[in-house]
């Protein structure tokens, strides 16, 4: 089908695509109006290149016959161009492309572009040489894309690949532009590849003037996507790693953006674009954004994860982390504390785990129990944890482990497991309480009470079950972030800074496979946080203050963590390497664990606010 | 480092042996229980490096009363008696590997082998000249939780 040069009336329709007004990030496409810029287009001038507006039609048409010619032509004569060419400065692209084309010698005939050939696509065809009919869109193209969006038109659909077919993707946004279907051509070309010389000015696009975007055809329906990275990624050099750095960052913003205005399909551009932005970085920031990357992909494509995992997977993959950095450890050497200090004097004492996992958290209670002057309690655990899958019973399993350690070091000891889905399941009634004069009770939950916010009555019911647990001491240790506000931008901005910072803290350690593992670990936490939704959420992480929010409404009062507690977390974080950036912060009696200063999670413990009966007489 | 003295006799327990060497000075005549009287004044770092010199020094020197004493000397008053802190701690391990593992990482920067989980890299270099009851608390629970793993990896392994 030809392109239909004819409509090059600017064609302002600013919000057909683009439902509510952008926000954020996308403001930066906002910014300049649209303004022409003494005969420029100024789309293509961001890009570097200087086109006066009216040549562009002339432009265009260079530009399809020289696509043509680069991806008809594949073998002969042009393989110097397959390489990376990197264009720079290209400040008159008329002329330039007159000479490619006198080059090329170029076949009179015209290809119908169809979805695949825009400009833009056909200008990086060129600078980074055609593949062989595979893939080969870039990233501008969906640069200009971004720049069109203002205007509203969706211009640069590729109907190439059909495995991309997003007419699953509801959303009228794209299909709503025209109904007539374009044919594919082979050319119909999107790999994405990271580098360009091109790309440093990506993201400086702005609405711009709708007449660039009148070159090109309205785009076809249907199984239409922006550049389809396919195979055929070249390997390719970076020009500025750094640079590009940031517009990680600002792609994965606006694809978060995208997805909370529900445009899936601009969603889906970029975040095909932050997985190749991604690959162009290193060490954290690569691993975070290709998490977050994934996780959105999950969400546009609504390909849920599979919950729940198989028990012992999770639970090598928490064995890991517990291994690989200080954040588990020093939950369970805080917590640890407080319940020491809680349990003294006692004879008999009970501890209720909400989060028994592999029990790593109480061998060293027991020891310090069995050190202590006059003697061990005797000591009663209750491990709660999630059914297993494979029909093993995994929290007989540790009760066993515990039990035999116990032994080993003299300190009487009492196993029960309860397997739960979740903890709002538990009763009081069927944990065997003593009378509180017998024995002493601790709760202990380490990360595992944001679980319940999917639900809101789940929460309330799991205090009021602790109540009559009539603990001398609850411990809570929870993510220092909040996860779980309204609005999806917000989370997934607060959760990218979070698990930036979580992840820059494990570059620092030693065994790289405890150091991937963590990383699958925290990568799963990703996914649930930005793929998921309603009850699937799982993972709402809330600051120390809503914590303290909600356990204050609930009856609960805080207990100060003394400074053994503070000394021994120290002192456990110089142990461990990359020790300089972990600090141990106190916060009214809570102790945090941040990153260079940025708490990541908060111990706190708390006890039944006695009640003053005031009789009125 | 072993230097092992041509007819150095099988360690058998509790037997008084003079050896007429010519070859090693009067030092290596001590028999065990001498030895072990020597070396219960000698500094970590000796009865360390004590344990490579022969078989009968290496069984001396690994003597968990010595460690016992090495570790206890400098440290804070933990509270517990001896007894009950031999009932805890020869169990998950012994004193020689509390002190190995963990008091001496905990002092001296990078002086020791590297912890299970990531070599120490200590902030401050001063070895205290004490062990203080936080440093100590804190040795005692990583040696329990060292224990436990193994334990607990080792029959999943099963």
């Amino acid at each position: 089908m030809k392109r239909d040069h004819n409509h090059l009336q600017p064609n302002p329709d600013p919000s057909s695509l683009l439902d509510a007004p952008s926000t954020g990030k996308a403001k930066v496409w906002d910014e300049e109006a649209a303004q022409q810029d003494c005969g420029m287009d100024e789309l293509l001038a961001v890009l570097g290149y200087k086109v006066k507006t009216s040549d562009m039609a002339e432009v265009a048409q260079k530009l399809e016959q020289l696509e043509e010619v680069m991806c008809n032509v594949q073998d002969d004569g042009i393989s110097h161009l397959a390489s990376e060419t990197v264009h720079y400065n290209p400040s008159d692209l008329s002329t330039w492309l007159e000479s490619m084309l006198s080059e090329l010698n170029p076949p009179s005939t015209f290809d119908p572009f169809g979805a695949a050939g825009t400009a833009a696509a056909a200008l990086d065809d060129s600078f980074l040489g055609p593949a062989e009919s595979s893939t080969l869109t870039t990233l501008d193209f969906d640069n200009i894309n971004r720049k069109h969006q203002k205007s509203g038109q969706q211009i640069f659909e590729e109907a190439s690949c059909s495995d991309y077919d997003l007419k699953a993707i509801p959303g009228k946004a794209i299909y709503s532009q025209n109904t007539q279907p374009q044919p594919q051509t082979h050319d119909s070309s999107s790999s994405s590849t990271p580098t360009n010389v091109k790309s440093e000015k990506r993201f400086k696009s702005t609405s711009g003037p709708p007449s660039p975007s009148d070159i090109f055809p309205p785009p076809p329906p249907a199984a239409a996507s922006y550049g389809i990275p396919t195979d055929s990624t070249r390997p390719v050099v970076l020009v500025d790693s750094q640079e590009n750095g940031i517009r990680l960052v600002h792609a994965l913003m606006a694809c978060a953006e995208a997805v909370q205005q529900n445009n899936l399909n601009l969603a889906e551009a970029l975040v095909k674009q932050i997985g190749f932005l991604a690959i162009s970085q290193a060490g954290a920031m690569r691993k975070v954004a290709t998490y977050f990357a994934e996780a959105l992909a999950r969400r546009i494509y609504r390909f849920y994860p599979q919950n729940p995992l198989d028990h012992s997977f999770s639970d090598v993959l928490h064995m890991h982390f517990y291994e690989t950095c200080p954040y588990l450890k020093f939950a369970h050497f805080t917590a640890n504390q407080a319940i020491l200090e809680a349990f003294e004097g006692k004879k008999r004492v009970h501890v209720i785990d909400f989060s028994m996992n592999q029990g790593m958290q109480w061998p060293a209670l027991m020891q310090a129990l069995a050190l202590r002057v006059g003697g061990p309690p005797a000591f009663r655990l209750t491990g709660i944890g999630p059914p297993s899958h494979d029909n093993s019973d995994h929290l007989q399993e540790v009760g066993w482990k515990l039990a035999q350690f116990a032994e080993k070091i003299h300190v009487e000891f009492e196993y029960r497991g309860f397997v739960a889905n979740s903890l709002a399941d538990l009763d009081a009634s069927m944990l065997d309480l003593r009378p509180s004069e017998v024995e002493a009770v601790a709760v202990n939950s380490v990360f595992e009470l944001h679980k319940l916010l999917a639900r809101p009555a789940a929460i309330d019911k799991v205090f009021s079950v602790v109540k009559q647990m009539k603990p001398e001491l609850v411990t809570i240790v929870e993510q220092e972030a909040n996860h779980n506000g309204p609005v999806f931008l917000d989370r997934f901005t607060e959760s990218l800074h979070y698990y930036s910072t979580l992840f820059d803290s494990l570059e620092g350690s030693v065994s790289s496979q405890d150091k991937v593992m963590s990383e699958v670990y925290l990568g799963k936490q990703i996914c649930n946080v930005v793929a998921c939704e309603g009850v699937d959420r799982i993972e709402r992480h809330e600051s120390l203050t809503q914590w303290r929010n909600r356990l204050s409404t609930a009856g609960f009062s805080p207990v100060h963590l003394g400074s053994n507690a503070f000394k021994q977390a120290s002192m456990l974080l110089a142990l461990f390497a990359g020790g300089d950036g972990y600090g141990v912060e106190e916060n009214n009696g809570c102790l945090m664990l941040g990153w260079h200063n940025r708490p990541l999670i908060t111990t706190s413990a708390w006890k039944l606010t006695k009640k003053t009966t005031a009789i009125s007489q | 480092m072993k230097r092992i003295s041509p007819d150095s006799p099988s360690p058998q327990p509790n037997l008084k042996r003079v050896k007429e060497d010519p070859e090693t000075g009067g030092f290596m005549n001590l028999d065990e229980n001498l030895l072990y009287e020597v070396l219960k004044h000698v500094d970590a770092r000796t009865l360390a490096m004590a344990s490579c010199v022969s078989k009968l020094w290496l069984k001396t020197a690994r003597d968990e009363r010595l460690w016992e004493l090495i570790c206890t000397r400098h440290w804070a008053n933990i509270g517990c008696g001896t007894q009950q802190l031999r009932s805890v701690v020869l169990p998950l391990g012994g004193f020689r590997r509390l002190h190995s593992r963990y008091l001496w990482p905990l002092s001296k920067p990078q002086a020791a082998s590297p912890l299970p989980w990531a070599p120490p890299k200590i902030i401050n270099s001063k070895p205290p000249a004490r062990w203080g009851k936080d440093e100590v608390h804190l040795c005692l629970s990583l040696l329990s939780i060292q224990y436990y793993e193994k334990m607990h990896f080792t029959s999943r392994r099963r």
